[in-house]
């Protein structure tokens, strides 16, 4: 396989109640490494549960998921060990609320990749200062705004080290002044090299930043290029009506 | 909101326990009072007290009275008005008895003349002429060894005779034509005195008087032909209103006798103490016990719920919650230990720290489950996506949010235990509840040993409450 391939999802299907639902309707696509993916689609497209079925937050019905060379999909790999290295951020930011932004951030690296306190703590006080949040380590998430804890989740992702993070509509749930701030720091991300796939309704972001735009509807990939293409350049209709809709 | 309500019960407590003071304070001021506003009677005043209730009997008893008393010097130190002091007067015959009883916190009263009787009866010296008297004293003796029995100490009003309308606080029933019996009451036991009036046509005495300071006797020897014995007692000589200080003031003073006697007394308060103890110990126990079955059964459920593993465990623990959220305490409690502890040699404290711990354990699987459905899914999700697996997410992320979550309701179970724990008595447990039955098998009081029981017990409970809710707050700060 390409050495410079990271993750292939071949013909992902995800289907609810028997086959009534059809979240995922045979998704085939290659995500290399360094390129920044986004994904767009109206709601209800299965955007979100093909991004949650790469770090198998979602448990495919069919199909096949490799991550580094490595079937995740197969019951037999250790799921838990390629999460750490898929970071992911979610919408609702989902910090732990009963720990502080620094504990939120060592937790994991300390008990699963065996970091000592003091290393963990340092990684997380390098990458609070990248995004402008080292003077509330000490704080809890409740004392946050949105657009904090969004901030914290990233870097709480990025203390693992992984090679590919994972946004699912990262600024969704934020006021519209708190958008800027997030979408600066996945900017920061992307143009170190990072890996990335995001679902998102930011048109603005996906034009800037992605090297590929994936559009999904009914479960499908319907149209994928690179931003131009798919923003100046609509092919098919369905893309071309979303893009009247949100533009 | 919480905190308003919180704020409200904890007035509600405070002033009902302010209520309680209150009340207390008042009876003691108003005894002090009482007794500081008394008056003192010389003997003059004594004995024309005396005579001008004499004047109150019927005709023929009165005059009885008049020729027992009068004549007679009443040596009486000072006699102070109040209902805590008594004279007793008696008349017997062919005895030499105690005829009038002057006494000041004594326990002797009727031992005399009981005494007394009990000395003929053995010396074989009861004639056939002492068959009333006979009645008369083991009448009067039983009451009073009964009341010695009750009460350990014993006081006794001065009651006022009227033997027409047998009026105030003795009742009187005609007795064979002649006689009326008279049986006096107390505050504190039924009948505390009976005695016989009659009419004493043809009587002869000769008349001693003796003091030793504290009490005065006037002892008579009686020769009597035609009549028979009567006895009568004084009441309140000085008026005949009731005195509700008084009232308050004898309360008091019984709820202060009372207490020695139950608590004080051979330091039976150990009995509560060690058994507050045993109680604690056996709650501690079953709480930590109870909350580690507790968590493993909801663990299972809730990982059975979401990943569809652990059937088999999930269906033990399932048969498990209902049978015994489906059964008494206290049915539990016996099988557990006569069926199977007992046979295996398991001391009964172990066994009932087991009982209530699996017990507990039930219904603490049914709060935490509770708590962890009340986690966000996110928070699972999110521990997941950073590599965490099923149960260091459960451990690091869900429980520590579930445990908070259901703080309130695991100290409720926590209280419910201490306060089921007392069932632990049934197999012989020496905990609090038990404490209070010894005191009670002891005394024989009921008021006293069960109300300190229920008292201790609420105490506890107000204390525990009040810690677990600066626990909770300390741990909701943590999250601002």
């Amino acid at each position: 396989m390409n050495g410079n391939l990271l993750i292939r999802v071949e013909n992902l299907k995800k289907y609810y109640n028997g086959e009534d639902v059809k979240a995922l309707d045979g998704v085939t696509c290659d995500i290399k490494k360094g390129e920044v993916v986004v994904v767009i689609g109206p709601s209800g497209s299965g955007k979100s549960t093909f991004l949650r079925s790469l770090n198998l937050l979602e448990t495919p019905t069919e199909g096949k998921i490799y991550f580094e060379d490595i079937d995740i999909t197969d019951k037999k790999t250790d799921i838990n060990l390629h999460r750490q290295k898929m970071g992911m951020v979610f919408q609702h930011f989902n910090l732990f609320p009963h720990m502080t932004v620094l504990k939120n951030m060592t937790l994991a690296p300390m008990k699963l990749l065996k970091k000592d306190k003091a290393a963990a703590t340092e990684k997380a006080m390098e990458l609070l200062k990248i995004v402008g949040l080292d003077d509330r380590a000490d704080a809890y998430p409740n004392q946050l705004s949105g657009g904090q804890k969004q901030r914290v989740a990233i870097v709480r992702a990025l203390c693992m080290e992984p090679d590919v993070m994972l946004f699912d509509e990262p600024t969704s749930a934020l006021d519209p002044e708190m958008v800027g701030e997030v979408l600066d720091v996945m900017k920061k991300l992307a143009k170190e090299g990072m890996t990335m796939v995001c679902v998102t309704h930011e048109m603005g972001f996906a034009r800037e930043v992605a090297s590929r735009v994936i559009f999904m509807d009914e479960g499908k990939i319907i149209e994928e290029g690179t931003p131009e293409d798919i923003f100046d350049n609509p092919k098919s209709e369905r893309l071309q009506s979303f893009l009247a809709k949100v533009l | 909101m919480n905190r308003n309500n919180k704020k409200k019960v904890l007035l509600i407590e405070a002033a009902v326990i302010a209520l309680i003071v209150l009340v207390l304070t008042v009876a003691v001021v108003v005894d002090t009072i009482n007794n500081k506003a008394s008056v003192t009677l010389n003997n003059q005043q004594a004995q024309e007290i005396i005579q001008q209730s004499f004047e109150k009997l019927p005709e023929p008893l009165a005059k009885t009275a008049n020729k027992v008393v009068s004549g007679t010097k009443i040596d009486i130190e000072s006699v102070t008005d109040g209902a805590e002091k008594e004279i007793i007067v008696s008349v017997s015959y062919e005895t030499r008895d105690v005829l009038a009883v002057y006494k000041k916190n004594k326990n002797e009263l009727f031992s005399s003349a009981y005494d007394y009787y009990n000395e003929l009866k053995s010396a074989g010296q009861m004639t056939s002429s002492l068959k009333m008297r006979q009645q008369f004293d083991a009448e009067t003796a039983t009451y009073w060894d009964d009341a010695k029995k009750k009460s350990g100490k014993t006081k006794i009003s001065i009651y006022e005779i009227n033997a027409e309308t047998a009026k105030g606080d003795f009742f009187a029933i005609p007795y064979e034509d002649t006689y009326l019996r008279v049986y006096l009451s107390d505050d504190m036991i039924n009948t505390l005195f009976g005695g016989i009036l009659s009419v004493n046509k043809d009587i002869e005495q000769t008349k001693e008087i003796e003091y030793n300071g504290e009490t005065i006797s006037i002892s008579s020897h009686n020769t009597l032909r035609n009549g028979l014995s009567s006895c009568f007692a004084l009441r309140n000589f000085s008026s005949n209103k009731p005195d509700t200080s008084a009232f308050f003031a004898s309360r008091w003073n019984s709820f202060c006798d009372e207490f020695y006697r139950n608590f004080i007394k051979d330091a039976q308060w150990k009995y509560l103490a060690n058994g507050l103890a045993t109680t604690l110990e056996i709650t501690f126990f079953a709480a930590i016990l109870g909350v580690i079955l507790g968590f493993i059964c909801a663990i299972v459920r809730v990982t059975n719920e979401k990943t569809g593993k652990l059937i088999i465990p999930d269906q033990i623990v399932r048969l498990y919650l209902s049978v015994v959220r489906g059964t008494p305490v206290m049915v539990q409690l016996i099988i557990i230990f006569f069926v199977f502890l007992l046979p295996m040699g398991v001391a009964k404290f172990t066994a009932a720290v087991i009982c209530f711990a699996i017990n507990s354990g039930a219904y603490v699987a049914e709060i935490v489950r509770g708590g962890i459905a009340s986690v966000d899914e996110g928070q699972t999700e999110a521990g997941r996506s950073l590599g965490f697996n099923y149960m260091q997410t459960m451990y690091h992320i869900v429980i520590p949010q579930a445990f908070k979550a259901s703080l309130p309701a695991l100290a409720n179970e926590f209280i419910t235990l201490l306060k089921e724990s007392s069932v632990a008595f049934y197999i012989g447990v020496a905990d609090l509840t038990q404490g209070g039955l010894k005191i009670r098998s002891i005394t024989y009081s009921n008021f006293m040993p069960l109300i300190a029981v229920a008292v201790i017990y609420l105490t506890v409970v107000l204390v525990l409450t009040w810690l677990v809710g600066k626990l909770e707050r300390r741990l909701r700060r943590s999250e601002r």
